[in-house]
């Protein structure tokens, strides 16, 4: 029996007078891969941002309602956002590695977090590397630069990254739309195996893979969730019409 | 970027090196003395110092430039220990700083220089107090070449200037093409032009310069040492060495000793009129 | 892995002052109280000389300051209307020496030199301006001066105005090409299309559509080059001749003349502290700062209105009809004045040379030639002005190699280790630097440690933290008036606040403190770029990890930007080494035989000691060149290698 993990309860944000959330409701399924999709500027990057509160660093960004984590509200002022963000991880767009070495990307967010020992950051090294599928390419360099692998190898280190600091659920910012087709499968087979131990969340404008990876998706239209539920009813049988012509690629 | 980083590392370890060195790796000689002011008096200053340092192995004198005035102000400040001047402490430098007391070392002589192509050897205080007044423009004017005259004077706090302005001026104010800060700077702007005038003490005349003679009741009179102590000479001020209240402890020592038999007699060599 | 859970926050708010407070708003506020250093420095700055000042308008009375026209504080004259009308005409004259010379530079490095000359072109222009003010004194004064007496016809003295005006013009160079290349080669490739697709040739292009195009950026150097010229000391000091007088006729160049900046140099060590004299230098600098600060918000303001012009953010204005039958007319009107301005400045050179009719014949000429280039073809008139700006782009590279030649040819002969390892002698006319070396580098050091790190903090704080208030817009304010105040007058200031009035005397601190808040603008201003310049994926990949905006600004933004920072560090190195004006009346003496060395001492350093020995002893020239040589070789080492990190790791980080 799953269980919710996330629940998400009548939230609306605005960046200054603009209402760019209305009133979404949803939950996110434990160890299960939710998708978002919608067209463009519906508010699916913005919905996922405010599961780890990064929409915090945005300047006249302003949040009413509630994201339910763990039973407790994450958008209550004791919040803990730094425990938050290590509890609930994020992959972006653009793969993003620190100038640093294979390695020291790997061990930044343990050593935040206080992980110290040789040994420790070692074997959490070969741990998320392995989990992210990239052992194998650079066991032999991981004092190399993280700027000299490719642009996939770079996306799946910072899936390790993500992973190395022992995260419950993963967000998954269009983590393939700067990837080439066989990168992009790579990565797609990676989530399929991270869902058994975590959490996946993924926004993606491409449908098709949405319906090949996910287990759930909420569809948005205009910062509003128009339907969620599981990806064979969703693309199958959808109940809103708006979620019919969008599926149908009658706009996009 | 492995590289990278260790050329990062260097560099803040060159810099963090170099600061501790730079600020710590030139520990403290010793007390200094420093006496600032007037360079009239740097040559007879100098030859204090070999001659006392000798004596006093403890006691080291830095010597400065700066004008007279610089020396008083800096001693009022207390950012020096002597003040060299060759004038008197003005009531308004006294206003500042009521405790400054003067020390008379020996007297020098001041000479009227001019530049290569003046054709004039001797003057009267007259003319050159016309010349500075701008009256008189033109070498030919005195008997010279025809070539108009660049006239230099020094800064207002100078006492070079004060004595000039005293004997020579009479108060009235100077016109003036070029100002220079010490009898170094006045040498270098007489040399450097041909038509120059200007004033100086009498240890900075060499080859280089033309003093020219002052006349006085029709004869010319040199600007040499023995004219002045024979009082044919008129152009003369005190040295004096300035001290903020009573001089104390290795200062003290250094000042009485100028006045002994053996600093004056130093006075005397390096072209200077000892006391009396 | 420990598992500390949702539970414990790793960092726990703190309890300052009975209230519960973030570590980040903590960081936060910590870091506003650093940044607001700048405003209370400029706020010291202007209270210091501002209090200083007032005994002297009641004294002397603003009337009698302003129209009188003798100085001589000594007998209690204070008309100070000669002095600033010397500082007016010196800085004229060095924008008409530089303007054309450096817009013609900066016109040739843009449009007409081939691309692989480009950067090398600027960087020598960068050079430029790293050579310190007593240097370019000193060539003044034993080449320039000289040089003015023996050649310019009728000449009884090379101390002149145009002696004056000469070398600030070649001080002001380096800002107004720089400045006016960023504008010019900002001009939208767009422009330069449109105009070569109607067949007009590339000199029409660049003087009719791309140089009005740039005319605000070009402004702004104009204003910026003023700005420099206003505030500068050592050089004028050395060469103009320091009489404070009006020019007789006004347009005599080679009057001597004298400068607010040079009143102050000179007269204000042998003041009596509290005369009014000693007020009156400071009603000037109040004076000369309040200029400089006008003359530095123009061209902020220029500056703003060029960004406005090719990144237009609000609707264009409508203009009506009579408004633009108006700007015709200007333009006509412009037009004219153009040619009065050029041939007025024709007629002033011709007649420094020649006699006056032969003066208004060249005059005529000059005129009949401005006339004649338009019955030129387009092709000839191209062939013609390419010529004029690759002579224009000659002659700056001349001056350049002339100076440091000069230096380094007659400098090496006085260079031995005995010149560098050994104490003055003699007064300093024997004997060699080292004392001064060092002094120097105690300085610089000392400078470094207060400056960068007030500095980079401030610069993290305006780039990541800093939000668009009322308040933060001061700080932005105060930062660039501190970077454009006159060095003597930030001298005046130390004098004032850390020698007297905190008391630490003539020392090395007070030398510390003094040059650290003169170049701390510079470290503010490149630390906020290089920090503003890292890419914000990384910091909300940091952010996503956990990790606090203090640490992620630490351990990923300030990695990330260190060689932006370490270069503006190593100029303000530079900039701290070459200064003279502020530690003749804070920290320096001329003459030490040994090295006392605590921080509340006085030191000798290079830049004071070349000026030093120039004014005071002047036969002792290989001292001189000697002394010149090595701040030259140590300044420009410190600029070479803050440009070379620059463009090691430009070439490495590809954004």
């Amino acid at each position: 029996m799953t269980d919710n993990i996330i629940d998400i309860n009548g939230l609306n944000l605005w960046y200054g007078d603009n209402q760019a959330l209305v009133d979404v409701s949803m939950p996110v399924m434990k160890n299960k891969i939710t998708a978002l999709i919608g067209p463009s500027g519906c508010g699916k990057s913005t919905l996922l941002r405010c599961i780890n509160r990064m929409n915090d660093i945005i300047e006249g960004c302003r949040v009413e309602g509630e994201i339910m984590f763990h039973d407790r509200n994450i958008y209550s002022p004791e919040t803990d956002v730094m425990g938050l963000r290590k509890k609930i991880g994020m992959i972006f767009q653009k793969p993003n590695p620190f100038p640093m070495s294979i390695y020291e990307n790997v061990t930044y967010g343990p050593k935040v977090h206080g992980v110290n020992s040789r040994e420790a950051l070692d074997s959490i090294v070969e741990e998320c590397i392995r989990s992210s599928a990239l052992w194998d390419e650079v066991q032999d360099r991981l004092g190399a630069s993280a700027m000299s692998l490719s642009g996939g190898q770079q996306q799946r280190l910072c899936i390790a990254r993500a992973l190395s600091v022992s995260p419950e659920v993963i967000l998954m910012d269009e983590p393939t739309s700067a990837l080439d087709p066989i990168a992009t499968s790579k990565i797609e087979d990676l989530a399929q195996e991270l869902k058994r131990d975590y959490t996946v969340v993924i926004v993606t404008h491409n449908m098709q893979q949405a319906s090949r990876i996910s287990d759930y998706t909420g569809f948005m239209y205009m910062g509003k969730l128009i339907e969620c539920g599981k990806t064979e009813e969703i693309f199958e049988n959808p109940q809103e019409e708006l979620t019919e012509r969008y599926i149908t690629g009658r706009f996009g | 970027m492995g590289r990278s980083i260790s050329g990062k590392k260097l560099v803040t370890i060159a810099i963090l090196v170099s600061l501790t060195v730079g600020l710590f790796g030139f520990p403290a000689d010793g007390d200094e003395t420093l006496a600032l002011g007037s360079t009239t008096l740097h040559p007879v200053m100098n030859e204090f110092k070999i001659a006392y340092e000798r004596e006093n192995p403890e006691f080291i004198l830095s010597i400065t430039g700066g004008g007279s005035g610089q020396g008083i102000n800096s001693v009022s400040m207390g950012t020096a220990d002597i003040g060299m001047t060759s004038r008197e402490v003005r009531d308004i430098e006294l206003e500042a700083e009521r405790s400054l007391e003067s020390h008379v070392i020996g007297q020098d002589g001041l000479a009227v220089v001019v530049g290569s192509n003046a054709g004039v050897t001797a003057m009267t205080l007259e003319q050159v107090r016309s010349i500075f007044l701008g009256d008189i423009r033109n070498w030919n004017e005195v008997g010279g070449n025809d070539a108009q005259i660049f006239v230099n004077t020094r800064e207002a706090g100078s006492g070079t200037f004060d004595a000039f302005d005293r004997i020579v001026m009479g108060g009235a104010d100077v016109r003036f093409d070029n100002e220079v800060n010490s009898n170094g700077g006045m040498k270098g702007a007489v040399t450097g032009n041909p038509n120059a005038i200007g004033y100086l003490g009498f240890n900075f005349i060499d080859d280089e310069v033309n003093a020219v003679d002052i006349i006085v009741d029709g004869e010319g009179v040199s600007p040499t040492k023995e004219n002045v102590m024979n009082e044919t000479y008129p152009l003369y001020r005190d040295l004096i060495l300035v001290t903020k209240g009573e001089p104390k402890g290795a200062v003290k020592e250094f000042i009485e000793w100028t006045r002994s038999p053996a600093a004056q007699a130093i006075v005397d060599e390096t072209g200077y009129i000892p006391l009396t | 892995m420990s598992d500390k859970g949702y539970d414990e926050p790793r960092l726990k708010p703190l309890r300052i002052l009975g209230r519960t407070v973030h570590h980040d708003d903590a960081v936060k506020y910590a870091l506003l109280a650093v940044a607001s250093v700048a405003s209370v420095i400029v706020l010291a700055i202007i209270g210091f000389i501002l209090a200083n000042s007032i005994p002297a308008i009641e004294a002397i009375g603003l009337r009698e300051f302003f129209t009188g026209d003798i100085w001589r504080p000594t007998r209690g004259h204070f008309g100070a209307s000669t002095v600033i009308t010397g500082t007016l005409l010196v800085t004229l004259g060095a924008i008409v020496f530089a303007l054309p010379l450096g817009l013609g530079a900066a016109i040739f490095i843009s449009e007409l030199a081939p691309k692989k000359y480009r950067e090398p072109l600027k960087l020598l222009s960068e050079i430029f301006s790293g050579i310190p003010s007593v240097v370019y004194g000193f060539f003044g004064l034993v080449v320039v001066v000289p040089f003015l007496l023996n050649n310019v016809p009728g000449a009884t003295q090379g101390q002149s105005w145009l002696a004056g005006s000469i070398l600030l013009g070649i001080m002001a160079l380096p800002t107004i090409i720089s400045v006016s290349e960023d504008a010019i080669s900002s001009v939208p490739r767009s422009y330069r299309e449109a105009s070569l697709a109607m067949g007009a040739t590339r000199w029409q292009t660049t003087s009719r559509v791309v140089v009005p195009a740039a005319i605000s950026g070009i402004s702004a150097a104009t204003i910026l080059g003023i700005g420099r010229a206003i505030g500068e000391t050592m050089a004028v000091m050395m060469v103009t001749g320091n009489a404070p007088i009006f020019p007789e006729p006004l347009s005599n160049l080679m009057s001597p003349i004298r400068t607010i900046t040079a009143t102050l140099a000179i007269e204000m060590n042998e003041v009596p502290v509290g005369s009014t004299h000693f007020h009156a230098l400071f009603l000037l600098a109040l004076i000369l700062f309040l200029v400089v600060l006008l003359v530095n918000s123009l061209s902020r303001l220029v500056m703003r209105r060029m960004k406005e012009k090719f990144n237009p953010t609000k609707q264009p204005k409508k203009r009506s009809v009579r408004y633009l039958d108006a700007m015709a007319i200007l333009a006509k009107v412009f037009t004219g004045v153009r040619y009065v301005v050029i041939l007025g400045i024709v007629w002033i050179i011709a007649d420094l040379w020649f006699s006056p009719s032969a003066a208004i014949a060249i005059t005529a000429a000059a005129l009949a030639l401005m006339l004649s280039s338009r019955f030129l073809s387009a092709n000839n008139m191209q062939r013609l002005a390419h010529s004029g700006l690759t002579l224009v782009m000659a002659v700056v590279l001349a001056l350049l190699v002339i100076i440091v030649g000069d230096i380094v040819i007659k400098g090496i002969p006085a260079l031995s280790v005995e010149f560098i390892t050994d104490y003055p002698a003699r007064g300093g006319r024997d004997g060699g630097i080292y004392p001064a070396i060092v002094g120097t580098l105690k300085l610089v050091f000392g400078t470094v440690l207060i400056a960068v790190p007030l500095g980079v903090i401030s610069g993290i704080y305006l780039a990541d933290y800093a939000k668009d208030t009322r308040y933060t817009r001061i700080i932005r304010a105060s930062i660039d008036n501190l970077a454009g105040t006159p060095s003597v007058v930030f001298g005046l200031f130390g004098l004032a606040a850390f020698v007297i009035y905190f008391d630490f005397g003539f020392s090395l601190l007070a030398g510390w403190l003094t040059l650290a808040f003169l170049v701390m603008p510079v470290i503010i201003r490149t630390t906020e770029e290089a920090v503003k310049r890292v890419p914000s994926e990384l910091k909300e990949a940091s952010l996503a990890l956990g990790a606090s905006k203090w640490e992620t600004i630490t351990k990923v933004v300030l990695p990330a930007a260190f060689p932006g920072v370490i270069t503006g560090s190593i100029i303000s190195i530079g900039r701290a080494a070459g200064e003279t004006a502020p530690i003749m009346f804070t920290a320096v003496v001329a003459y030490q035989t040994r090295m006392g060395g605590g921080i509340t001492d006085p030191v000798m350093a290079l830049p004071y000691h070349l000026y030093y020995l120039a004014t005071n002893i002047p036969d002792a020239y290989d001292q001189q060149y000697g002394t010149a040589l090595v701040l030259l070789l140590l300044v420009l080492a410190i600029y070479a290698s803050a440009t070379v990190l620059r463009h090691h790791y430009n070439k490495k980080l590809n954004w």
